[in-house]
């Protein structure tokens, strides 16, 4: 571990964004576009750098704070190792951890290593380890979670046919692979909090035929209703106390409110009080620390544009904002994410920028304030941090006035009046883009690309509202003119070639994609479409009827999850409008270039669809179709991921001519096998994809 | 009789004990590895070793009085013909059932007894249909050996055709016994001093000729099959043999990808939409399947069809076999050998027998000619997920692809989904889609589906006629053909496109009916009248729909009877017999005259 002192970090460069309210968005931009405009110029770096993965990732710290656990991976295969935090040494816990996850009991004495077909156990005492549970296929059981609290327990769900009702259990199995509880429901339960022997004390599940989470008080056999929250609210117990003779219970929650926000119950007066929300009005509480004994909330933190601690007012909460005050000080620019153990001594503390390749990971001694960074070797990543592009968090007005957010990538050493302006269209829809790096994004810049991450309505994070208000307007008009109207609000402020335009995105940030250009045909230059839906009400009723991984079966049905989404999915107009106004619709008239990608095994956007979406593509747009033989919804391996990145930088190149990594032997026989184009009738411009393939330009 | 009975068996006596314990010794060594009652593949082998004893003993011990003194020997004592000839008779069978049906009652008898492993009546039957075909066997041969010609020999193929079926062990006693009695009269006819002398008597010589004639009509089959392949091979024009099978043919069809079929089947169609269809097809991965159970197991069968029959429950630790006499699945522990109950209609511990013998299948999935039921491995219950209509049969096993199970039928494809959501270990099926298969089961050779976003295409090729199943031969002339339906998102099937496909063997490949038109009908009828289990039956077509196989048939008659006029022409033979000879030659055509030249001798000066 190497110490980084805090001078030498405050040296590095600072962030875009402005942390104060009161420094306006026109502003940012220009002094992001002037720095970025001064800065140099990065070298090209090839595609495959921008791909590579961590060599140790997974990083956790035991309660205790005595150990970390981590997956490393050695060339030939991934290994789970644990490392002693005081001493340094380590040992490997298990040889081939591909599927493995690892979770600390909250004494940090042993480590549940949970496999696709079962429990194990790693005692970090004896450095001994072994199978203890074997997951029943037939109930269907799985890792449902386990509470620091309950040291000795883990939480294993099953889901049994009684009577031609799904019955839902929640297993109590200690270290020695014994059920010593169970908890049975008629829904599906979403997350539960244990007492000390592994009895679930608090739980939140579905409810009712609108599927509301509800969050439960359960004694025995008894429950009480605590809260209910209906779609798309969620109520999440996340803490109790019931020491003293007072319960108390601690949920990020709605509530009613727009913002999700800290809340907590109290057995004395059984009422809710909100503790605390996000100041700003922006953003619903993302996560929140609590103490050791679990007495009290420490911080809890936000993502308005960047990731926000907010400490509680009580003598422990200043000693932890103190800290992070620090830290933020340290690592200037950087969202922290904390995990506090030993009695907040000793923090794992993760920190990501848009412009680090990979989050950094350190030990913080607390009392000391001694920051020791943890394999840096092994996470610097290939691109040094001054290559990559910084994030810059935006906002704007729609048309209709309301405000929305969403982060732009400025590439460095271009002159950004120029630079051809590419959408990058998160999935979901109800998802978000969070500004954090991520490789397309960084390869896109490093070509002298400018890439527009917007959080249109829909976007989750931004409350109930935000949410709620595209009102599944997925069709021409709605969440297509929100991330139309922040492309104009960039150009406007001098961000990008009105000329040169284009989008991307994966699942419905592909279908938006088609959307564009079939609706907008002079304004973007090509699409990028990946894993897309050609029509969106098809898919999803396709979504309905074949089930798949897109919606859980123990989840609130496709039209009750509409509804509570404001979707009038139930309304024949709507779908016959998102018929007319689909790209399927529309393919014929297709005028612009797409570089459809898709995944022959993918569950969740039928394939046939997109091959329809090809085969009745207009004459003059003769689609570039890559379809991944061995994927789903996304590409599984390292290789399928290379191919999907190969398709959207070969498309730039195509129209802006940023430049193309040639690909590797291996990736070119994938793309010789694969890739498709122009349906068997080559016009020049597919034939020049394949040539270009080919040669590797 | 009673000496030369006991003379004879003394002959045999040390061999046959010997065979017998031999015979023994095998029994129970592959009783050992397996449940020899279930190995359906060894009862034919059997079959065939117990034949070929029958066959050697005849030529061992009637052969022996072959040469002229021997003969004479045997056949002048002063005993009836008839009765030596029963006596040599008898002795072979005692022999044969030393042999052959001791050693496999004390094998059944013992497993019966001594184990709980399935024993139905239909075991026994089999000991007693074995002896049958092995004293054919025997009947066969004795009749060549004193027969002017060992080609006569060819007598035995007739039994085998007509009587060897997968039949009931006792529907099939009606045949079996037929043959054998037919055989033994012919054998018994043959049993004269003069042997060189032709058969006396008209209706003798027809129904001791007819059994002959059958068997060379196969051996004309088999010899114009391999000269018809064999030249076919030579010039390069044999479809199966070729670089590239032809063009538009259905070899080409059968060995094509499923999309390239579909694509092919969509060449001529007017659709608006086949040029998108054709577009889609080298990136969609159709299923291609077929009728390919063309027969379902019948209950008290001789012998059992190679369709798996039971399985191992291994968290059971039990065995279930099905058991034809009380038509329910009994189980046994493999290790321990002990009794694990019954298994009926509704699972494990029901009583309910089964209507018919269902067929085990993977995924838990159990299927009987008209139900399809799944089976819960944890609880060891069966569910019923689909029942048939009146009349329906299924013709293939279930077959899951494109998150669907489709299910084919003598009448229709039936496409269903499983209910996820329902609270079931089986889940209920929901009906998509279904079509009525366009010119019925007859010569469906596959169906080949493939999803699309708006819907399905499926596309049926039917054959041309050319079937097989086991040894028998069912073939028509058909034009194969092929038929693509579009079925939208409503389910609602629509023709789209049809296509010719060439048949790529000329009509006098596809069927030797035209050897001999009477002979392959009589042929045809046990295999039209038995219930075999057939998916869907044969049907006998006295005149096939193919005019070059009337001229064929007719210039084979005209060749026999010309052949047969010149080989009787200075022949000693009365009027009378020349007469039915060449009436036999123009209704049986070559056949006929081949058993002419066996059965009668030609003048010397001819």
């Amino acid at each position: 571990m190497r110490t980084i002192p805090a001078v030498t970090l405050a040296i590095l460069a600072l962030p875009f964004f402005a942390c104060a309210d009161d420094v306006s968005t026109e502003a940012a931009i220009a002094a992001a576009k002037a720095t970025a405009e001064a800065a140099d110029r990065p070298p090209m770096h090839p595609r495959d750098d921008f791909l590579k993965s961590a060599d140790v990732r997974g990083i956790e710290l035991s309660p205790d704070g005595a150990w970390l656990s981590f997956h490393r991976d050695t060339g030939s295969a991934l290994s789970l190792f644990i490392r002693n935090v005081d001493n340094g040494r380590e040992h490997r816990v298990v040889a081939d951890s591909e599927g493995v996850d690892a979770h600390w009991a909250g004494d940090g004495e042993r480590l549940w290593l949970v496999h696709q077909d079962g429990l194990g156990v790693h005692d970090t005492t004896t450095r001994t380890g072994r199978r203890v549970f074997r997951f029943d296929e037939r109930r269907q059981q799985r890792f449902f979670g386990l509470d620091a609290r309950a040291v000795h327990h883990v939480v294993v769900s099953e889901k049994v046919a009684v009577d031609g009702e799904w019955r839902y259990r929640y297993l109590g199995v200690n270290a020695d692979g014994e059920i010593t509880s169970a908890l049975e429901t008629r829904k599906a339960l979403l997350d539960v909090l244990l007492d000390e022997n592994g009895m679930v004390r608090y739980a939140a599940g579905y409810d009712g035929d609108k599927f509301d989470t509800v969050t439960w008080r359960i004694s025995g056999e008894a429950r009480e209703e605590l809260m209910r929250c209906p779609l798309p609210e969620r109520c999440q117990p996340v803490a109790f106390r019931s020491d003293e003779g007072i319960e108390t219970l601690w949920s990020l929650a709605h509530d009613g409110g727009d913002l999700k926000s800290l809340q907590r119950w109290s057995a004395s007066d059984r009422e809710w009080t909100m503790l605390h929300r996000d100041p700003r009005g922006i953003s619903g509480a993302r996560s929140v620390i609590f103490n050791s004994d679990q007495t009290d909330w420490l911080a809890l933190a936000y993502r308005p544009d960047h990731v926000a601690w907010h400490a509680n007012d009580t003598r422990e909460g200043q000693v932890v904002s103190e800290a992070i005050a620090f830290l933020a000080r340290a690592l200037p620019g950087a969202n922290l994410d904390f995990t506090i153990a030993d009695a907040g001594r000793r923090w794992l503390v993760r920190a990501a920028r848009a412009n680090w390749q990979h989050d950094r990971y350190f030990v913080f001694d607390q009392p000391a304030r001694e920051l020791n960074e943890l394999f840096a070797a092994q996470r610097r990543g290939r691109i040094p941090h001054g290559e990559l592009a910084e994030v810059l968090p935006v906002r704007w007005r729609a048309e209709d006035g309301f405000k929305l957010h969403g982060y732009v990538f400025l590439p460095m050493g271009v002159d950004l009046g120029t630079a051809p302006l590419i959408a990058q269209i998160h999935g979901g829809p109800y998802a978000n883009s969070s500004g954090e790096s991520d490789p397309a994004t960084q390869l896109l810049t490093n070509r002298g690309y400018i890439v527009f991450k917007p959080n249109f309505r829909a976007s989750t994070g931004y409350g109930v509202e935000y949410v709620k208000a595209s009102a599944g307007r997925f069709g021409r008009e709605g969440v297509l003119d929100d991330i139309l109207s922040g492309m104009d609000y960039l150009l406007e402020n001098g961000i990008g070639d009105p000329e040169r335009q284009a989008v991307i995105g994966h699942s419905f940030g592909g279908y938006a994609s088609l959307m564009a250009v079939t609706h907008h045909p002079q304004r973007f230059a090509f699409a990028v479409p990946s894993a897309a839906p050609v029509d969106m009400a098809w898919t999803m009723q396709d979504i309905a009827i074949e089930g798949g991984s897109a919606l859980s079966e123990d989840g609130p049905p496709l039209e009750v999850l509409f509804s509570g989404y404001s979707v009038p999915y139930g309304d024949p107009e709507w779908h016959a409008r998102m018929r007319r106004d689909s790209p399927m619709e529309n393919a014929g008239d297709l005028e612009i270039p797409v570089y459809l990608w898709a995944g022959a095994r993918d569950d969740r956007v039928a394939v046939e669809s997109l091959v329809r979406y090809v085969a009745e593509a207009g004459p003059g747009a003769r689609p570039l179709f890559l379809i991944d033989p061995e994927s789903g919804h996304s590409p599984r391996q390292r290789l399928n991921s290379e191919a999907l990145a190969w398709l959207i930088e070969f498309a730039a190149n195509e129209h802006f001519g940023g430049g193309l990594t040639p690909p590797s032997p291996r990736l070119q026989q994938f793309l010789d096998r694969n890739l498709r184009g122009g349906m068997g009738d080559r016009s020049p411009g597919t034939e020049a994809a394949h040539r270009s393939a080919a040669s590797g330009r | 009789m009673k000496d030369l009975y006991f003379s004879e068996l003394r002959r045999f006596r040390l061999p046959a004990m010997l065979a017998a314990v031999a015979n023994l010794l095998l029994l129970m060594f592959f009783n050992r590895l397996e449940d020899l009652l279930q190995a359906s593949t060894l009862h034919g082998i059997f079959l065939l070793i117990y034949t070929l004893i029958g066959l050697g003993l005849a030529i061992m011990q009637v052969g022996a009085y072959r040469k002229p003194s021997q003969w004479a020997w045997l056949i002048h004592r002063p005993l009836a013909t008839s009765r030596i000839f029963a006596a040599l008779a008898l002795s072979a069978l005692t022999v044969l059932g030393v042999v052959i049906a001791l050693p496999l009652l004390m094998v059944l008898v013992g497993t019966d007894v001594n184990s709980t492993r399935v024993v139905d009546v239909r075991h026994y039957f089999y000991i007693v249909h074995v002896l049958a075909f092995a004293m054919m066997a025997w009947m066969a041969g004795a009749h060549a050996c004193v027969s002017r010609s060992r080609f006569a020999i060819a007598v035995l193929f007739a039994p085998i055709l007509l009587a060897l079926h997968m039949v009931s062990v006792f529907a099939l006693l009606v045949p079996v016994g037929l043959a054998l009695g037919w055989l033994t009269w012919i054998t018994l006819k043959s049993f004269r001093a003069n042997r060189e002398a032709p058969i006396r008597g008209t209706g003798t010589l027809l129904l001791g000729a007819l059994p002959l004639q059958i068997g060379l009509f196969l051996l004309c089959i088999v010899v114009m099959r391999f000269a018809l392949v064999s030249g076919g091979i030579l010039l390069g024009i044999d479809p199966l043999n070729t670089d590239y099978p032809p063009r538009g043919g259905l070899i080409e069809t059968e060995r094509s990808e499923p999309s390239e079929e579909i694509a092919w089947g969509l060449s001529e169609s007017r659709d608006p939409r086949a040029e998108s269809w054709r577009q889609q097809m080298p990136l969609l991965e159709p299923l291609r399947f077929g009728p390919w159970l063309k027969r379902f197991p019948v209950r008290h069968q001789f012998s059992s069809l190679n369709l798996p029959g039971g399985w191992y429950d291994k968290e059971h630790e039990t065995a279930w076999t099905f058991s034809h006499d009380h038509m329910l699945f009994l189980g046994r522990n493999p290790e321990s050998g002990a009794a694990r109950g019954v298994f009926g209609q509704e699972g494990a511990g029901d009583e309910t027998p089964f209507e018919h013998v269902p067929v085990v299948a993977e995924h838990g999935d159990l299927l009987t000619r008209d139900a399809f039921y799944g089976i819960d491995a944890e609880t060891q219950e069966v569910a019923l997920r689909y029942r048939l209509r009146d009349g329906e049969t299924f013709t293939g096993l279930p077959q899951r692809e494109f998150n669907r199970i489709m299910l084919l039928t003598n009448q229709r494809l039936i496409v269903m989904r499983e209910d996820h959501r329902a609270a079931a270990a089986i889940p209920p099926l929901l009906p998509d889609w279904e079509v009525e298969l366009p010119r019925g089961p007859n010569h469906l050779q596959s169906v080949t589906v493939a999803e699309l976003m708006n819907g399905w295409l499926t596309s049926f090729v039917y054959g041309n006629g050319m079937r097989q199943i086991g040894f028998s031969q069912f073939s028509e002339v058909v034009p194969p053909w092929q038929q693509v339906q579009f079925i939208d998102a409503d389910g609602r099937g629509t023709v789209v496109a049809e296509r010719r496909i060439n048949a790529d063997f000329p009509a006098i490949q596809r069927t030797y009916w035209w050897i001999s038109p009477l002979l392959e009908t009589l042929t045809s009828i046990p295999e039209a009248t038995l219930d075999k289990g057939l998916t869907w039956p044969m049907r006998i077509t006295p005149l096939p729909d193919a005019r070059v196989l009337w001229l064929a048939a007719a210039f084979m008659v005209l060749l026999a009877t010309g052949l047969g006029w010149w080989w009787t022409r200075n022949s000693p033979m009365s009027k009378t017999r020349r007469r039915v000879w060449l009436a036999s030659c123009m209704l049986l055509g070559m056949p006929a005259f081949l058993s002419l030249v066996l059965l009668e001798p030609r003048s010397p000066g001819a």
